[in-house]
């Protein structure tokens, strides 16, 4: 399972920070994107890259940050 | 609120990514109106201060844009004053009642982490053009 971040319907609400940390962060812009495997955050919301692979523990609490994002910008691609 | 497909406008002198969205007396004033385009949902605001392009998602809980009102805000004042102003400058979300600037997105007062996208658009002789290009933000994070 793979996830990235579309920034361009992002509002910053910040759910999915609070909600999967290991996982999202906000960028200097205020936007989501996703953390890469050494924590730095990618760019353009982590699209470029196709995403980034999820960890087995935390895909059930990726789902549920996609499921709540106000923006609806957080995009689940299973595998 | 009507739904319209935009066809790619033509091309400002210094780049190509607005597209035309009709006349400027298709959009009525304080009425906000959706397009599409690329697939994504804009809400298009005519003020009589101009045009703006916003997302169609509350930050708070996703609640539609679209069907927001145009309006003003209660300004900070002192205890037992109430002062109104910024009139027509401000989104109310039809969900939750909460206001934001059709100028930043940002939420007045603060009230709710983040903010509404918004986009570039502009006015070319008789017609406004929109573009996916969010405007650039100043803050670090809003909040």
């Amino acid at each position: 399972m793979r996830v990235y971040v579309d920034q361009m319907e992002c509002t910053g609400s910040s759910m999915c920070e609070m909600h999967v940390p290991e996982v999202f962060s906000l960028d200097d812009q205020g936007l989501a994107t996703v953390l890469g495997a050494d924590g730095d955050m990618l760019p353009d919301g982590g699209v470029a890259a196709g995403g980034i692979e999820v960890r087995a523990d935390l895909q059930v609490a990726v789902r549920d940050a996609a499921s709540g994002c106000p923006g609806g910008c957080i995009i689940v691609v299973d595998d | 609120m009507t739904a319209e497909t935009a066809l790619p406008g033509s091309a400002s002198a210094t780049d190509d990514y607005f597209y035309e969205i009709g006349p400027i007396e298709s959009f009525d004033i304080d009425r906000p109106r959706t397009v599409e385009i690329e697939g994504r949902t804009l809400v298009i605001v005519r003020t009589p201060s101009g045009f703006f392009a916003l997302g169609n998602r509350c930050p708070h809980q996703g609640g539609p844009i679209c069907h927001g009102r145009i309006t003003g805000t209660m300004l900070p004042s002192a205890a037992n004053e109430y002062i109104y102003g910024e009139d027509g400058q401000v989104v109310r979300c039809p969900w939750h009642g909460y206001e934001f600037s059709i100028r930043t997105g940002e939420s007045i007062g603060g009230a709710v982490r983040g903010r509404i996208p918004v986009f570039e658009i502009e006015v070319r002789d008789n017609a406004v053009f929109a573009s996916l290009r969010r405007k650039q933000h100043q803050s670090k994070k809003t909040r």
